[in-house]
């Protein structure tokens, strides 16, 4: 029973409609409209442009033309950790004969005025070097060590520190040591929330929202882990609490978004030692 | 009975089982963030149960609802025993391994990436593996549903092919050619990445290409409802089917246009220039006319059969309709559903109005009200209506099946509605918990109850659902007869060759892709513009 008496075959007629709809389309979604959004400025390859998603390039600031409370000149896109992640860690080694003597050899240092370089993964390590280089982060060391580096001598030293078998890794406190911590700060009752000392556990799980506190393992791990945040625990308590003091008051100023900056300033003096005690190397189980 | 009746029972049975684990996960989720429960929720754990609840529902139960029903319509419309029924069996072993292998995947916590994938989200490879087994099983039945249907014509050539496979073969041209978009992501964007060999995905060519599925999945998913609606309603009504050639109208109209308008769903993404908005917003509103198309001859059937039954008057024949049959029950709650949320969808495709609901729970709204609502319920009134051919059982306790139907819309009714509403207010979805003592929130509070009990409703629905069709399996044995079809007013009239055959169909679906997604898949290649750093959800211990 099939046959076809029309004029216009069937199957032509909804390529035709298709298609034809298909233009009016094409004519008023990337010719009319774009125009008339642009107030008609601009010819019809302009709109046809801008409907495609191609628009005039604008330049970028180049980094010296940064406003100075820019906090670093690291962004994290792709670019930037592809460089980060491309370091040669054998060139890196040798480039890291002049870190040893501060620093320690296998990246654990001697002093506690110094941090212990080890397991802070490449990335962090780059964007310190790269902070000091361009004065984003200040101390009159680093500052003459990271001045003559290049940005594939950096990614190489990342690599080199990165290569370390990592000692350590980032800690959540067990519920027996919040237990204990609760019963050691609380007197045994539950913490008011509006209680102004927060204890270390507490503060590395769950923050002090009432304070704006995020909980510093959001960032450093476990419970989550973002570009250039070091896994703390492990450092040196000295140079922790030195840290979390200049973030405090503003001294030290490379944090990207400002967030340890309003993170240490809304801690307690208390609170960051007990911090920097947590984490800091006495504080690490074997 | 019907011929490959465990190959079709095996499908259904499977594809309940996945639907029945993601209830219960579904009605948890609901109370889990509403004001009822008291107390923390744990992210991370809602995430999880939104993955596996959205990958059981979208991509196995549907798929092997449609592979199912697709070899029974095969078997009966055609009259036939199905050929190459071993690589049948070997399709479901797929589908049933990657089900578990993403499920599995996702219970252990190592893939909480919404079944959307959301890259630079990345989760285990394992989950992607399996949904690429599922699918994979899946184009296995497209294949098959294509050679028996060649054959077939080959025996008889130049009759007029069954209207039900006629449909299910767009249905299955339609699948085969939706899930490349997904299968592309996964194959050369997301694995590399899982598997340790890239550290960047370009997120914009990703969503991109998601969509390329993402849309016609909800037309793969609802075509087996429109196949029961043409070719087995009227006949349960007691009626004709209005035209036949409507209805192949509309089946290639949904084949052309359903896939190449995927980019309404991305209407807020930078990455896609505002010309081609406009122009799948053109062709979203496209399908709006085999939908009206479909409400128009579905009604006119039934007015066929209500009038044939003694009906009178302007609407007196909608009052002599069988409705005590679960199939035309289903169809008639499965119709305002449809009319609810077609209403919604037609403000989500336009560019202007979809600001306002754009990532609300109005969305969340829409698709449970159009998928969850009018397609599930058919489904279930599918299953009512094969069963008996499948077990040599009549369905036992049609009362039972009447009240799971009831229930099931009156429970997505309550569960979709305020959705809407809070949607409205403002509430984005994608929320694990909200923070009911914020005043800002209240007047959303008793909504989102209210919506949990809806919730519950639905999980009592569906367990009713089980009920009655395990009853079923047993029982008094009957003469259940054959699976008829309806037969349609104008099946004496010349059919256009055009109406008969779809290459010339999946021709222009695929040039109309070529026009609609060709420059926008392109660009995203080549400029990779929204290249990120990959994102593990992986719990690591």
């Amino acid at each position: 029973m099939t046959g076809d008496r029309r004029k216009l075959p069937l199957g032509a007629a909804g390529w035709v409609a298709t298609l034809l709809v298909a233009a009016m389309a094409f004519v008023i979604g990337f010719i009319w409209l774009p125009s008339l959004q642009a107030g008609g400025q601009g010819g019809w390859w302009d709109a046809i442009c801008r409907a495609v998603g191609i628009y005039p390039k604008q330049a970028l600031a180049s980094a010296a033309a940064l406003p100075a409370e820019i906090p670093t000149t690291v962004v994290w896109d792709v670019q930037t950790l592809r460089i980060a992640a491309s370091g040669n860690a054998q060139r890196g080694g040798a480039l890291a004969a002049g870190c040893a003597g501060c620093h320690g050899a296998n990246g654990i240092s001697a002093s506690d005025a110094y941090p212990n370089l080890v397991g802070l993964g490449a990335v962090t390590i780059y964007k310190q070097l790269d902070d000091y280089r361009s004065g984003k982060r200040q101390n009159p060391i680093m500052q003459a060590m990271a001045a003559p580096l290049t940005d594939q001598n950096i990614a190489d030293l990342a690599a080199h520190f990165a290569s370390f078998p990592a000692r350590r890794k980032a800690v959540e406190p067990t519920p027996a040591q919040i237990a204990a911590d609760l019963a050691a700060n609380y007197e045994g009752g539950p913490p008011d929330p509006m209680e102004a000392y927060a204890s270390a556990p507490i503060l590395v799980v769950e923050g002090k929202p009432s304070r704006s506190i995020a909980p510093c393992a959001a960032c450093h791990g476990p419970l989550g882990h973002k570009h250039g945040a070091p896994p703390l625990s492990g450092q040196k308590e000295a140079y922790l609490k030195t840290q979390l003091d200049a973030f405090a008051t503003g001294a030290r100023h490379n944090d990207m978004n400002k967030q340890m900056r309003e993170v240490a300033s809304a801690l307690t003096a208390r609170e960051r030692d007990a911090l920097a005690a947590w984490y800091g190397e006495a504080h690490e189980s074997p | 009975m019907l011929a490959d009746r465990r190959l079709v029972l095996a499908h259904f049975w499977l594809a309940f089982a996945a639907f029945a684990g993601a209830i219960v996960l579904g009605a948890w989720q609901m109370w889990s963030r509403s004001p009822l429960r008291t107390g923390l929720a744990d992210a991370e754990l809602y995430y999880r149960s939104v993955t596996a609840h959205g990958t059981a529902l979208a991509y196995v139960f549907p798929t092997l609802i449609a592979m199912g029903f697709g070899y029974a319509v095969c078997v009966s419309a055609l009259d036939t025993p199905l050929r190459g029924g071993k690589l049948a069996w070997a399709g479901f072993t797929l589908v049933l391994i990657g089900a578990v292998m993403s499920l599995v995947t996702v219970t252990a916590g190592q893939s909480s990436v919404l079944y959307t994938f959301y890259p630079p989200l990345t989760g285990s490879p394992f989950y992607y593996l399996g949904i690429v087994l599922v699918v994979v099983g899946s184009w296995i039945w497209v294949g098959l549903m294509i050679y028996n249907l060649r054959k077939w014509k080959q025996v008889h050539p130049g009759e007029r092919v069954p209207l039900a496979m006629f449909g299910t073969v767009a249905n299955a041209l339609l699948w085969a050619w939706t899930a490349v978009g997904a299968a592309l992501e996964i194959l050369f964007l997301i694995l590399p990445v899982t598997l340790g060999w890239s550290s960047t995905v370009d997120a914009g060519l990703a969503r991109t290409l998601f969509s390329w599925t993402l849309h016609a999945i909800v037309y793969f998913w609802l075509l087996p409802v429109y196949v029961a609606f043409y070719a087995l309603v009227p006949r349960a009504a007691g009626g004709r089917l209005y035209s036949d050639r409507m209805a192949r109208a509309v089946f290639v109209m949904f084949l052309v246009l359903a896939m190449p308008i995927g980019i309404h769903h991305l209407f807020a993404d930078p990455n896609i220039g505002s010309g081609f908005k406009f122009l799948h917003s053109v062709f979203t509103a496209g399908v709006v006319i085999p939908t009206l198309l479909t409400a128009f001859t579905l009604t006119a059937s039934l007015e066929i059969a209500g009038r044939l039954r003694g009906g009178g008057g302007l609407f007196g024949w909608v009052r002599t309709l069988p409705w005590d049959r679960p199939l035309v029950l289903a169809t008639g709650l499965s119709l305002v559903m449809l009319g609810l949320g077609g209403a919604g969808g037609i403000i989500n495709m336009s560019y202007s109005l979809n600001s306002t609901i754009h990532n609300t729970q109005w969305v969340t709204g829409h698709f449970h009200l159009i998928f969850g609502g009018s397609v599930g319920i058919m489904y279930f009134a599918i299953a009512y209506e094969l069963w008996p051919h499948l077990t040599g059982h009549p369905l036992r306790s049609p009362r039972l099946a009447r009240a799971q139907l009831w229930l099931w819309f009156v429970g997505m009714l309550v569960v979709t509605l305020p959705w809407h509403a809070v949607g409205l207010m403002g509430q984005p979805r994608r929320m694990a918990y909200f923070d009911w003592s914020n005043p800002i929130l209240a007047p959303q509070g008793p909504l989102v109850t209210a919506s949990a009990i809806g919730g519950f409703v639905l999980l009592l629905s569906a367990a009713l659902l089980i009920v009655v069709l395990m009853r079923s399996q047993r029982g008094e044995t009957a003469d259940t007869g054959v699976l008829q079809y309806a037969r349609a007013l104008d099946d004496a009239s010349p059919l256009p060759k055009a109406l008969n055959s779809l290459g010339l169909w999946v021709g222009l679906m695929v040039a109309l892709t070529v026009v609609n997604y060709g420059y926008p898949i392109a660009q995203s290649y080549f400029l990779q513009h929204h290249t990120a750093p990959a994102q593990p959800t992986l719990i690591t211990p």
